[in-house]
């Protein structure tokens, strides 16, 4: 089919007649020189002048040695013929004629030579440039393969190249559509007049499929025509081929993954263009675009499996973002590899920015520091936490609390850590310090001294009043030990009693003396309580209150001088009568005419006397009049009968007595005692008495009043109960708190005035201090005040003494503290609680879900391997022969079982999907056969339950691509469904296809509707029909055997089919169930 | 003495199916309901190929699969797993131990003699059928 291309002016036809005709006119001019010039034969000018003509006329190119020679010859007959004219043979004719053959002949060969290696030489030459263009044109296509990122963009452009630089008039790609079989124009250059869009070309083996292009893609090897009007392939096409100057044609097969899905179609407007180095060429073009499309393939394949990555971690994504704190991981060099949403949200960072920043970034000076260390210790140690400042991108710092835990990550050791704001907890410990500096404050302005000093001695702490009663400036103190403070005060009491406090821990109370080492002392009242510090000292100044005393206890001997004389008779006594006192007047009028006598008695009273009122009433000892002065009552005149029991001797005495208070909590009762039996004979000398009683009332109370003034200075709230719960001393400060004036609340019972208090603690702990006689100090709120108070109770000689002070401010702040704290570890706890829940769950469920799978897979086959084994061999006749209908039943029993074990396949496949790993086959399907196949094994089912199975299938069916296997199991599930949950009526299958039936997004598909007329399916229920382990109505359960995987897996698998089901049902009356598939997977 | 197929096996049906099958094939078979009686029996009948069920009392097949391997005598005899357990991995396991074949629970009849010659059973063109 290959001819040799031509090219000059001349027709081609008249090629073949040259050589003749130049032989022949040489010939002849040899004759004509012959018998014309034989007088010059043998003249050797002639002969040189002969051969410069011919050299001339040949080298003058092949045409203008012909017009030459031509010319020549016309002279030469010109000149030489006409002299003569005449014609005769001649003996010297012959060689003549031999020389003049000779020469004649080698010109002919000579020309002919000549005129062919200057053809040949320039066809080389456009050989050359053809091939050089295809060289440009097949890097350029080069080129289209690099830049291109997808096929879209890399067809149109090689097209485009091998017209514009391979001087191709058109070229085109064909992709293969394998539904239609088409081979579908995707790409086209040098298509001026929409050739190809009328252009129908196949893969298969129909007329249009026999074309270049078919051939091509059915052998996948190049298809060359090289005269397309001669060549039998292209004869559809032919009419259409002419007009357009397209002579010769090249189709080269593209490969996707080493299977023909293209072909790529080249035109030439000359015939025989394809020749071994052209179609080399352009196959290697063919073969680099193949070599591309796998390539955007695997690239394509690539981002699929990102994609499916991607979602994996979209869901560890939302569930890291959930989380209130901060998350992150990053390995060992400090690059971030995860973290939550909050993390960005918190730092006001990026995510492209955090990936080029460095963990310590977040931190500054000392914190930058620690935290290093801290992420040390975790890669080191496994985990470590920290609390550090969390800087943001603005520069705003938040405290945080990190814990950071190593876990391997790809065999690379990982920093896993999460961060909680700690704002509230730094802020509620700032408040906690304020506190504490205020309650320092309050201490500072209290008049006891408060001392704190630690297990080595040293002073820790001093209030403002312990300055003073050091009378040494704090700083000279703090930090010194005491001895260091006061040298040789090892030896003295006061080291004693602090030595109790600190080396036996025990508390300890006494007055003191404290040396100052420059001759002056001064006297305390320190009390030294263990603490875990060390000990703490409260001192109070008690010097000025010792010297009041000093001069009471004086007064109480000149008192005594006095009493002794007075004729009156005056009992002196304490609260708890360790002192009591009857002076002789009063031991004469009771009878004791010895003193001494009546002084050894006076303890045994009780017994010795009786005392009747006026009237007769005997009173009990506890109501006697001493008795009550002493209680703090006051009598005045009270008048009592008093019997002697031994004696018998009888008396009426006149009782006036009142107790006073001196010294810090001191009391004495007195009372006087008058016999009125004889009134009206003492009534002189009683009024004498009388006046020196008033004077020696006053001196007490001037004494009472003293002590008062000092104790009101104290400035603690003080108050002091007797036993009988009267306010016997109510310092301002007390009064104040109360919100009453002394006056209101003196001599009054405490209950009384305070009746919210009865049933507190306040109540029970002053009982028990009352009771037992001990110190007690504890902290109660006071709601009638809204207050927190610090109580210390001493027992004191008329009753109990109380300080007191308001502790709310400093309560609530540790109370603020404390809930602050317990509120953000309660969370954290949550959270750790919530992930842990949800991590043992997922564990749990997957543990569960796989040994379930375990066991019901090997459970199942064991009975099976009965059942397929036995029929197995049954059928196969081993046992003994079987009738025709024996094999029929055998054979649908061993049916059964196998669907039985594709059944539990299936479990295990859909546990596979689950996992991702289910694959599915691209194969041609004869839907036919499976519609057949599968209404046939479902057939029998329905005819046992009365029902009608309908088919509706229309005469021709598409073809359709997909795994075979699988869309059997669906299609098989649902019949089985159907009748399953049909009791009356039927079941209908209809097949839809065509230009209409198309999935959502447009592909062509084919629709499989299994209708039934069963029980149907309620609306609520239809949300979790597709569930695993699901049947609808749990009391179905046991009418309707199944695992209740079925319609799972239906859906999983028209899902990675490519397609998708549904569902459409009315309670009661029916349900239809529509299986859509594409009629290729990846078209 | 003709060579028996060793079959260790502790479900008396499935002995029966195996062994009746076989048998019908011309085969001569010799069962072991239990590990260590399937490997005595292994090294007194001189056994041309060993069919080992996984789940046994007592000593399981993978167990029995390692003490047959570690008799010598016993180089050159195939040991094919036939069990119930088809989970993924349990191939792997069974393959692992040292068994040359691996056959999951049910067994087809129709199938199972071709699967035994593929691992190493000599055909016999002499059956009794």
């Amino acid at each position: 089919m290959t001819e040799p291309r031509t090219s000059g002016s001349l027709p081609q036809w008249t090629v073949p007649l040259l050589v003749p005709l130049f032989s022949a006119a040489a010939v002849g001019l040899a004759v004509a020189l012959t018998l014309l010039l034989r007088p010059f034969i043998g003249t050797t000018p002639f002969a040189l002048l002969h051969l410069a003509v011919l050299l001339v006329t040949v080298r003058g190119g092949a045409r203008a040695g012909w017009w030459a020679l031509l010319f020549a010859l016309v002279g030469a007959d010109f000149f030489l013929f006409t002299p003569t004219g005449r014609f005769a043979l001649h003996p010297g004719d012959l060689g003549a004629l031999a020389i003049s053959g000779a020469v004649a002949a080698a010109i002919v060969v000579l020309v002919t030579r000549l005129r062919g290696a200057t053809r040949r030489s320039l066809a080389r030459q456009r050989e050359v440039e053809r091939l050089n263009r295809l060289y440009d044109a097949l890097s350029q296509v080069n080129q289209a393969i690099v830049w291109s990122v997808s096929t879209q963009e890399l067809l149109p452009r090689i097209c485009q190249v091998l017209v514009e630089r391979g001087g191709f008039p058109m070229v085109w790609i064909a992709w293969h559509d394998p539904a239609s079989r088409r081979l579908v124009p995707v790409a086209s250059a040098g298509d001026a007049d929409d050739f190809l869009a009328a252009v129908e070309v196949y893969a298969d083996d129909r007329p249009e499929g026999r074309g270049p292009s078919g051939l091509a893609f059915r052998s996948g090897r190049p298809y060359i025509s090289n005269d397309m009007q001669a060549d039998p392939a292209t004869l559809p096409w032919r009419g259409q081929l002419a007009p357009r100057g397209l002579r010769s044609a090249a189709v080269f097969p593209i490969r996707a993954r080493g299977e023909v899905c293209a072909t790529l179609s080249v035109y030439a407007t000359e015939r025989g263009f394809f020749q071994r180095r052209e179609i080399d060429l352009l196959e290697e073009a063919a073969n680099d675009i193949s070599y591309a499309l796998d390539n955007f393939a695997r690239e394509e394949e690539r981002r699929r499996a990102e994609a499916v990555a991607r979602q994996g971690h979209e869901l560890v994504d939302r569930i890291l973002d959930s989380v209130a704190g901060v998350i992150y991981l990053y390995d060992e060099s400090g690059r971030f590899l995860r973290w939550n949403q909050a993390f960005l949200d918190v730092t006001g960072y990026t995510a492209d920015e955090l990936v080029t920043m460095h963990p310590l970034d977040f931190f500054r000076g000392d914190d930058a520091t620690r935290v290093a260390e801290r992420i040390g210790n975790v890669f080191v140690g496994g985990a470590a936490s920290v609390e550090a400042g969390f800087v943001a991108k603005d520069g705003t710092v938040t405290p945080y609390f990190f814990t950071g835990r190593r876990v391997e990550l790809d065999g690379r050791p990982c920093l896993v850590g999460m961060g909680i704001d700690i704002s509230e907890r730094v802020e509620a410990e700032a408040e906690l310090r304020q506190s504490e500096e205020r309650f320092h404050t309050t201490l500072d302005s209290i008049s006891e001294g408060c001392q704190l000093f630690g297990f080595d001695w040293r002073y820790l702490y001093l209030n403002d009043a312990a300055e003073r009663h050091n009378r040494r400036p704090k700083e000279e103190l703090l930090g010194r030990t005491l001895p260091e403070a006061w040298p040789g005060i090892e030896g003295t009491a006061v080291f004693a009693l602090l030595r109790r406090g600190l080396e036996e821990r025990v508390p300890a109370h006494e007055e003191i003396e404290f040396s100052f080492g420059d001759g002056t002392s001064a006297w305390y009242d320190v009390r030294v309580q263990p603490v875990p510090e060390g000990i703490f000292v409260l001192s109070i100044d008690v010097t000025d209150r010792r010297a009041a005393e000093a001069a009471a206890e004086a007064m109480r001997r000149r008192f005594e001088v006095v009493v002794e004389h007075l004729r009156e008779g005056l009992v002196i006594a304490s609260p708890e009568l360790t002192l009591l006192h009857w002076n002789p007047a009063a031991l004469r009028l009771l009878g004791f005419d010895d003193l001494d006598e009546g002084r050894r008695r006076q303890r045994d009273f009780d017994d010795l006397f009786e005392i009747r009122t006026l009237d007769g009433a005997l009173v009990p000892p506890g109501r006697w009049p001493l008795a009550r002065v002493r209680g703090g009552e006051t009598i005045d005149g009270v008048e009592l009968r008093v019997r002697r029991t031994d004696t018998g001797r009888e008396r009426i005495f006149s009782y006036s007595g009142t107790r006073v208070e001196y010294g810090a909590g001191q009391q004495l009762a007195f009372m006087t005692l008058h016999d009125v039996t004889e009134r009206h004979a003492a009534e002189a000398e009683r009024a004498r008495l009388l006046a020196q009683e008033t004077a020696a009332r006053e001196e007490a109370e001037q004494a009472h009043r003293q002590v008062d003034e000092i104790l009101a200075s104290v400035t603690d709230a003080w108050v002091t109960l007797d036993r009988d719960w009267r306010y016997v001393y109510v310092n301002e400060r007390a009064a104040r708190i109360f919100g009453r004036t002394r006056e209101q609340l003196l001599g009054r019972h405490i209950w009384t005035e305070f009746p919210e208090g009865v049933g507190q603690p306040f109540q029970r702990e002053y009982e028990r201090a009352m009771r037992d006689r001990v110190e007690i100090q504890f902290e109660e709120y006071y709601p009638p005040l809204d207050a927190w108070f610090e109580n210390r109770i001493f027992p004191s000689a008329e009753g109990i003494s109380i300080v007191f002070q308001d502790i709310s401010a400093r309560k609530r702040a540790e109370l603020a503290l404390r809930e602050a704290k317990a509120d953000l570890e309660r969370k954290v706890e949550e959270r750790t609680a919530e992930l842990q829940t949800a991590l043992v769950q997922a564990e749990a469920a997957d543990r569960i879900k796989s040994a379930f799978l375990a066991t019901m897979s090997h459970e199942l086959r064991t009975p099976l391997n009965s059942i397929i084994g036995f029929t197995g061999i049954v059928l196969q006749g081993l046992a003994g022969p079987l009738t025709p209908e024996q094999q029929k039943q055998l054979g649908m029993v061993r049916g059964s079982a196998r669907h039985l074990l594709d059944l539990i396949n299936d479990v295990l496949d859909i546990s596979k999907i689950e996992a991702g790993q289910l694959e599915v086959r691209d194969e041609p399907v004869d839907l036919a056969a499976l519609l057949e196949r599968t209404v046939g094994t479902i057939r029998p089912l329905a005819a046992q339950k009365g029902l009608a199975l309908e088919t509706r299938i229309p005469d021709t069916l598409p073809a359709l691509r997909s795994d075979r296997r699988r869309v059997e199991q669906i299609l098989l599930n649902l019949l089985n469904n159907a009748v399953k949950f049909t009791d009356r009526g039927g079941v209908t299958l209809t097949v839809r296809a065509g230009p209409d039936v198309r999935l959502a997004d447009r592909r062509p598909a084919v629709a499989l509707a299994v209708a039934d007329t069963g029980i149907g399916i309620r609306p609520a229920d239809l949300q979790r029909l597709f569930q695993p382990f699901q049947q609808v109505d749990s009391g179905l359960s046991r009418q309707h055997e199944g695992t209740g995987l079925g319609l799972a897996i239906c859906r999983r698998l028209a899902e990675l089919l490519g397609g998708a089901i549904t569902v459409q049902s009315t309670w009661g009356v029916g349900s239809t169930f529509t299986v859509t598939l594409p009629l290729a997977p990846g078209a | 003495m003709e060579r028996p197929i060793l079959l260790i096996e502790d479900n008396a049906q499935n002995r029966y199916l195996a062994t009746f099958l076989l048998e019908q094939h011309g085969y001569l078979v010799q069962a072991a309901p239990d590990g260590p009686s399937g490997i005595s029996a292994a090294q007194a009948c001189d056994p041309v190929m060993i069919l080992l069920d996984i789940q046994l009392p007592g000593m399981d097949g993978y167990a029995v699969a390692q003490a047959l391997g570690r008799i010598p005598a016993l180089d050159a005899v195939p040991i094919v797993a036939v069990t119930s357990y088809a989970m993924p991995g349990d191939r792997e396991k069974a393959l692992a131990a040292g068994c040359t074949g691996y056959i999951e629970k049910p067994i087809d009849p129709d199938g199972f003699l071709p699967t035994l010659h593929r691992y190493g059973l000599p055909p016999r063109e002499t059956g009794t059928r």
